[in-house]
């Protein structure tokens, strides 16, 4: 069994934010508004984070992009009274829509606050219903959602390497974000093959997570910055 | 009775102001389901939660009123098992602000639901390693325990009411009187039915706030993720519970007259209870700071700093006054130790335990471990009016219980009444320390005893001489060997053949010492060893009880190392009992 | 599935285009149940070229029954090989933008009132036409100009054609472009008037002096993550010098403050140190350089780093590290911004002083003729040229130019104007008809963009039919043209023009389709090889760097330029510097009604919809502003009222304010969205190149 996992070379990243504009045009998300941002109310699955340290002139400023880490101990898994969201077999932490209440404790325990709520219907300008993805469903209001890794993309890929009778290849399945990298900051790949490039990435001494030590296991890397 | 009149006249005569009241309050309960639809329309938008501050108002008016819930059954529970004579009037009052609020309460979870159509999935996937299922189970386990536990005492008055009432609530009453005619056989079971269901009842009340408080503290949360949560939900909601009783008992006490019933006592004992209760408060509230501050991990802090000089310094810092300072010094001072002291006391509370909740929920959403953006948060009008809606149908609700049944235990007084205050000082007196006659307080001190060596002719005299029945045997610690009595000399001068004048005479004249106890005519020979005593602090039935069975009559009274102290003969009993 | 008119499109648009990978399905994993689900249809990918900005990325297309679903990077294509940066990805929200111009209209009130009449494409041409054939009869066609946006592309070569067949010199150009490159000083030292080709992912140690290394062109975000982890090389060391840390600072290894217009000093004493050591390139300067003897008197005598440390504040310690680090990890290039030249020019020094110029790792000129087109300054200074009509294709200048108060004077008097723009934006505004242009998605064109290995020339096609009532602005000049007795060539529309092109290219021989080895044999297959490819390669060879002049006459202190007086502005209270930067997001774009990326719209300030002003944490403390606080921003020409946000990457003596937002257009997401800084700035020229400053306007700030 496969378990999918990202990495993200910040020493190549540009904090260009064509990963977080990727997600939103495959994932359906809908246009912000002024008003709803201003409210706090923007979904991105995917966003950069400015980290800073020091004070002026030895500012130090890390941009770090931020899907869900799709953690191997998920802490908003457990916390769902109704069982919409939990960890797949290949380690991709799902909601699901039609059944989530919405009581957005899920929300509340995720220690990377990677999750988001429709607080409103999800709506657009009649015009741009038209470059909605069929691949993924819009959410209805009143329920949560989140970075799926674009499984709906690991759904197709499969579907295909069956189709020409094979198995699945590194490459394959690759999400919107990863895809779209211009300078090929992102990776991603199945980290239990031990020779798929994420592995190999892993090994580095760079190589971190976020907020390691509450033990959730996340299964995006970075690599950090320099030497 | 006539002086019960005043706790049916609710029931039977309502005026005008009630219905004035209830309009209002029914005009608020409307404005906030209007507020509701609009947000069931246009989605959890219409309020001020965004991201990172997914709860607010909503998980803090839950949290707000389970917490007050603890007042009512569990207070009412503790009364009744350590049979609190004085809770008698205020119990029912109390618990039905358990039955409502946990409504109330539970329906705040529903508002805050983003798809309140799906709340049946709880049951249908139910998730059990999730403490909101927790919730679920242990406050719907709490509502049906508190519900009969409210019913259960209200049988024999719904039966009073049967029978005064006339017309359709005459059936309703019929129906829920359950045929209580007050039989033996009836009170054991209804007796024995509340005891269980006041035990039972208790357990749950503590898990119902603990599982609150397991919502939080079973994430990773900043401040939230602390062990002493339970405890200190549980302390905080039963500080919060008897704030509410007060405030609502001086209501009531005013709108229906039952200053009879609600007496100053009322207030003094719940007041005293209130003060132990902030004081355990503050006790948990510096446990759980304190902790944070040492421990100094920097996420923490960032929620820590929000409370204590940040954006919501102003909650927290009234928060502390309103739930510690103001209260403490209402309560601490007996010239302010009122009724209507008590009540400012109890706002100051309840307002300061919503604040408590509000400044756990927050602060620890908006100041999420990732540096995003802090979080604000401003509640909107539909937040407010569903709040001011929970509130007034409480009220309206609580109104509506008056009006159906009484709010103070009529039967349950009536008992105590008719049994009369003899039982109840009896009972008083098995178990109060300083309300039972003791030995030490009826016996005679300046005994006169003897040794052993002393002459039996010197014990006949002394027992003439002082009219009495016979003196106790000490040895030269003053600790009782034995007792010799009247018999004991007689039975001995029996032995002896003696005449009584010659006893006499032996009396009045004795012997050498050493002539004395070669004729064995000694107190040592002739006492009655060991003795009847017992100890000072004995307590006067219990003596009867020694009288009775022993058939003495006299108990020697000895202190705790057995040295005598006094004596205690049947008459003294007599007296004493006349006295009380 | 018919895709365009054009009959030729339409064929290989069935036959050939990319992968279909049929009916979309999909169950199981996600529950759909959860909300609407998308209709679903036949996929289609479609390779085509972006528009969003000038870089000319390969993009496929993914289109479902007609409707534009997703775009991707063109694997195939060598400038982005797969990917997309955000603005190419937020193309689907241009092609559906709800408030795009439907159809051509008419001005019926005041200019600028904003209310409009729909006509036929018929009427629009025909007046058009009728109005430019008056002003030929009068015999004044040098009253007749034309300001484009676009530099490169056939339409900018048809363009230029259709002002010739006029006799009308005004063809000017209005890039929007935020300027990577230090064009005034490649001129200056070196002849070049092309655009450098910075080869940022062989270099060893890149110098930016406040250059938008990552805030404006896609290809240099690219070339980015193999200048720090390409494969079997070295890590790239990065130093950001600057008044702002930029994203380009953030991501540097160091970031060292400096005021705007101490740059080019800084840079002089870095060159000393180098001079001084002997660490300079010595063949380069010995065989490709004159001045040099001049610049040495000057940068060794008045910059050294125990001088230029006094008035910069940049420790000396630091200048002489740079300098070694510059001189020893070569390949090394100083890049700058548009600077004032004489910065320019000192920064420019530096790559010669490190034999930088056409090597490996260094900066390349492409030999590739782009027609000359005259800026727009330039247009701007001859005020007393009449203009009677003014014909405007893809350019907001009244919102990119600082200051345009002049501009909107200029435009008020010319009786005639047209926009050709598919929104509604100010410039749009100030026209009498507007002639709705097809957006990018629905457009042909081939867009040409010189790199190190060949042009590469991406293939617009129209992925679907317009929407509205839009057309192709080639096709509409072709008809005003001819309508107005002016026809270009022979051709009849845009297409042909597009053809000949083809023709042309099929005909030389040389160059290679994207993803395939060579041009095909036949001219049928050429056509549909670059349709289903997104494109094919010239080779081109590079030009020769001539001979490279230190310009020591041109530099500050030799030139008569003071770094600080440059504006002379500094009395009066103004005693911080303006300093305005333009956010990748909206860098290079037309019309920026597009909500993702105003979301996205600066990573190091997570602000949004907003326009914001970076204040230094010690200067807002000394004026007593807290973060969030409204404040106004005031300089000699205006004052904006901003939002306070204390950053701490920034000069204490600077205020830095991004621009792209406040487009005074009809977009949604525009209206009423920020507020636009260029308008409070000085607009001071440069005093070599007479061009527009926009880094030297000194403001006050005050609390609101």
């Amino acid at each position: 069994m496969s378990k999918w996992g990202m990495v993200i070379d910040l020493d190549k990243c540009t904090a260009c934010q064509a990963c977080v504009v990727a997600c939103k045009a495959e994932n359906n998300i809908p246009p912000g508004s002024p008003d709803e941002t201003e409210r706090q109310r923007v979904i991105q699955w995917m966003e950069i984070i400015p980290f800073t340290s020091g004070q002026y002139p030895d500012v130090r400023m890390r941009l770090l992009p931020r899907p869900c880490m799709h953690c191997e101990n998920p802490p908003c898994t457990k916390v769902c009274p109704v069982r919409a969201t939990m960890m797949g077999p290949e380690g991709i932490v799902a909601q699901v829509y039609a059944r989530c209440i919405g009581c957005r404790y899920c929300t509340a325990a995720c220690p990377y606050t990677v999750r988001y709520f429709n607080w409103h219907k999800p709506e657009w300008p009649a015009e741009m219903r038209n470059h909605l993805n069929p691949d993924v469903s819009v959410r209805p209001a009143g329920v949560v959602e989140k970075c799926t890794f674009c499984s709906h993309r690991l759904q197709k890929a499969r579907e295909k390497a069956r189709a020409e009778g094979r198995q699945m290849r590194e490459g394959d399945y690759t999400p919107a974000c990863v895809q779209t990298c211009p300078s090929g900051a992102m990776f991603f790949g199945d980290m239990e093959d031990p020779h798929s490039t994420v592995s190999e990435l892993i090994k580095s001494p760079r190589a971190f997570r976020l907020l390691e030590e509450l033990g959730t296991e996340p299964k995006v890397y970075y690599l950090s910055e320099g030497q | 009775m006539e002086r019960e009149d005043i706790l049916f006249r609710p029931m039977e005569k309502t005026g005008r102001r009630f219905y004035i009241s209830a309009a209002i309050l029914g005009i608020v309960v409307l404005w906030a389901f209007y507020a509701y639809i609009s947000q069931l329309r246009s989605g959890l938008g219409v309020t001020g939660l965004n991201r990172p501050v997914f709860w607010g108002f909503y998980i803090t008016n839950f949290v707000f009123f389970i917490g007050i819930s603890h007042a009512g059954t569990l207070i009412s529970a503790i009364l009744r098992i350590t049979n609190a004579e004085w809770r008698k009037s205020i119990t029912r009052s109390a618990e039905v602000i358990t039955v409502l609020v946990l409504g109330i309460g539970g329906m705040n979870i529903l508002m805050d639901l983003g798809r309140p159509d799906r709340v049946l999935n709880i049951v249908k996937y139910g998730r059990f390693h999730s403490p909101l299922v927790w919730d679920l189970v242990s406050i719907t386990t709490y509502l049906t325990a508190s519900t009969l536990y409210l019913y259960l005492p209200l049988i024999p008055d719904i039966a009073l009411l049967r029978d005064r009432m006339n017309g359709p609530r005459r059936f309703i009453y019929n129906v829920l009187s359950l045929g209580w005619r007050g039989t033996d056989g009836q009170q054991r079971i209804l007796q024995r039915a509340i005891a269980i269901m006041a035990i039972l009842v208790i357990p749950i009340a503590v898990s119902v706030h603990t599982v609150v408080s397991y919502v939080f503290a079973m994430t990773t949360q900043p401040m939230w993720h602390s062990a002493i949560f339970g405890p200190y939900f549980v302390v905080g909601a039963i500080f919060s519970g008897i704030a509410a009783i007060i405030i609502i008992m001086a209501i009531i006490r005013r709108v229906y007259h039952l200053e009879e019933y609600l007496r100053p006592v009322h207030f003094k004992n719940l007041g005293i209870l209130l003060f132990v209760m902030a004081c355990l408060w503050l006790y948990f509230t510096l446990n759980e700071y304190l902790t944070t501050f040492y421990g100094a991990e920097p996420v923490h802090m960032k929620v820590f700093y929000s409370k204590f000089t940040g954006r919501y310094a102003p909650f927290f810092w009234l928060m502390v006054m309103t739930c510690f300072v103001i209260p403490s010094i209402f309560l601490v001072n007996k010239r302010t130790r009122t009724i209507s002291g008590m009540v400012a006391a109890s706002i100051s509370i309840t307002a300061g335990m919503w604040l408590e909740r509000f400044v756990i929920v927050v602060p620890s959403l908006a100041n999420p471990r990732l540096p995003y953006e802090r979080g604000t948060y401003f509640p909107t009008w539909v937040e407010w009016s569903l709040m001011a809606g929970c509130f007034a149908l409480f009220t309206l609700l609580y109104m509506a219980f008056t009006k159906l049944f009484p709010i103070v235990s009529i039967w349950e007084v009536r008992e105590s009444r008719e049994r009369g205050i003899k039982e109840i000082k009896e009972r008083v007196r098995e178990y109060l320390p300083g309300m039972e006659v003791l030995a030490r307080d009826i016996m005679t001190r300046d005994v006169i005893a003897v040794t052993p060596e002393t002459s039996v002719s010197e014990i006949g005299r002394l027992l003439a001489s002082h009219r009495i029945s016979g003196v106790p045997v000490v040895d030269k610690y003053n600790r009782v060997l034995g007792v010799v009595s009247e018999s004991d000399v007689i039975f001995r001068e029996i032995r002896h053949e003696l005449t009584l004048v010659e006893r006499l005479g032996n009396i009045i004249l004795p012997e050498p010492r050493s002539e004395i106890e070669r004729q064995g005519n000694t107190a040592g020979e002739i006492m009655t060893s060991p003795a009847v005593t017992a100890e000072e602090l004995t307590p006067i039935t219990e003596l009867m009880e020694i009288f009775r069975e022993r058939k003495i009559k006299r108990i020697i009274i000895v202190d705790k190392e057995g040295r005598l102290s006094g004596i205690v003969s049947r008459i003294d009993i007599v007296e004493a009992i006349e006295r009380i | 599935m018919s895709l365009s008119r054009r009959d030729f499109i339409k064929v290989a648009g069935i036959g050939t285009l990319a992968a279909a990978t049929g009916c979309t399905k999909l169950s199981g994993f996600m529950d759909k149940r959860g909300g609407p689900v998308p209709p679903e249809g036949i996929d289609k990918w479609i390779p085509s070229v972006c528009g969003q900005c000038p870089d000319g990325c390969g993009m496929l297309v993914r289109v479902i029954d007609g409707r534009v679903v997703k775009i991707e990077g063109n694997p195939v294509h060598p400038v982005n090989k797969g990917t997309l940066c955000a603005r190419g990805q937020a193309g689907l929200q241009v092609l559906y933008d709800p408030d795009r111009i439907r159809s051509p209209l008419r001005r019926i009130g005041a200019r600028g009132d904003g209310r409009w009449k729909e006509i036929s494409w018929d009427e629009a041409v025909g007046e058009v036409a009728a109005v430019l054939r008056g002003i030929r009869q009068k015999g004044e066609v040098h009253t007749i100009s034309l300001i484009s946006g676009v530099e490169n592309g056939l339409m900018q070569g048809l363009l230029g054609r259709f002002m010739g067949s006029l006799d009308s010199p005004n063809y000017i150009l209005a890039s929007d472009r935020t300027k990577l490159a230090p064009f005034e000083a490649i001129y200056l030292t070196q002849g070049i008037k092309q655009r450098p080709l910075y080869d940022i992912s062989n270099c060893s140690f890149i110098l930016s002096f406040g250059a938008p290394l990552l805030e404006s062109s896609c290809q240099t975000l690219r070339e980015y993550g193999d200048f720090r982890r390409g494969k079997g090389r070295n890590r790239g060391k990065l130093i950001h010098i600057g008044p702002r840390l930029s994203v380009t600072g953030i991501k540097s290894d160091r970031w060292i403050p400096a005021l705007p217009g101490t740059e080019g000093e800084i840079a002089l004493s870095i060159a000393s140190v180098i001079i001084k050591e002997g660490l300079f390139d010595r063949d380069f300067i010995s065989r490709y350089t004159t001045g040099f003897d001049r610049f040495v008197d000057i940068a060794v005598r008045d910059y050294t780093p125990s001088a230029v440390s006094k008035t910069t504040g940049v420790s000396e310690d630091l200048i002489v590290n740079i300098a070694r680090e510059f001189a020893h990890n070569r390949p090394s290039i100083a890049i700058s911004g548009s600077l004032m030249t004489s910065d320019q020019i000192a920064i420019h020094c530096l790559n010669a002083l490190a034999g930088s110029i056409n090597k490996k790792g260094g900066i390349y000129y492409p030999d590739y003729e782009q027609a000359s087109i005259e800026p727009i300054s330039e247009w701007l200074r001859k005020g007393s040229y009449k203009t009677n009509a003014l014909l405007i294709y893809k350019s907001n200048f009244l919102f990119n130019m600082p200051n345009p108060g002049d501009m909107y004077e200029a435009l008020k008097g010319i009786p005639f104007i047209v926009s050709f723009s598919s929104f509604m934006d100010e410039t749009t505004g100030m026209a009498d008809m507007v002639l709705p242009d097809n957006t990018y998605l629905e457009s042909s064109e081939i867009v040409d963009v010189p790199t190190a290995n060949g042009v590469i020339n991406g293939f617009m096609q129209p992925v679907i039919k317009p929407l509205y009532r839009t057309m192709h602005t080639g096709d509409v000049i072709l008809r005003i043209a001819k309508e107005a007795g002016a026809a270009v060539g022979s051709y009849k529309t845009f297409e042909d023009v597009l053809f000949d092109r083809l023709r042309q290219i099929h005909g030389a021989g040389k160059g290679y389709v994207f993803g395939e080895g060579a041009l095909p044999q036949s001219f049928d297959g050429f056509i549909k090889a670059v349709q289903a490819g997104g494109g094919f390669v010239i080779p081109l060879s590079r030009v020769h760097a001539g001979v490279f002049n230190f310009r020591a006459d041109l530099l500050k202190g030799t030139g008569g330029v003071s770094h600080h007086s440059a504006s002379g502005q500094s009395g009066g209270g103004y005693a911080l510097h303006l300093h305005t930067y333009r956010p990748l997001s909206s860098a290079g774009i037309i019309d920026f009604n597009q909500p993702w990326l105003k979301e996205s719209f600066a990573p190091e300030v997570p602000e949004m919809w907003n326009t914001w002003v970076e204040i230094n944490p010690a200067t807002a403390k000394r004026q007593g502003i807290n973060s969030g606080d409204m404040v106004w921003v005031e300089s000699p020409v205006g004052r904006i009222r901003l939002k306070a946000r204390l950053y701490p990457g920034i000069h204490p003596a600077v205020v830095a304010v991004p621009s792209g937002l406040g487009e005074a257009g009809e977009g949604r997401w525009n209206k009423g969205v920020g507020i636009n800084p260029l308008r409070i700035l000085a607009g001071e020229t440069d005093p070599v190149s007479g061009n527009t400053l926009f880094d030297y306007t000194r403001v006050k700030v005050y609390k609101a």
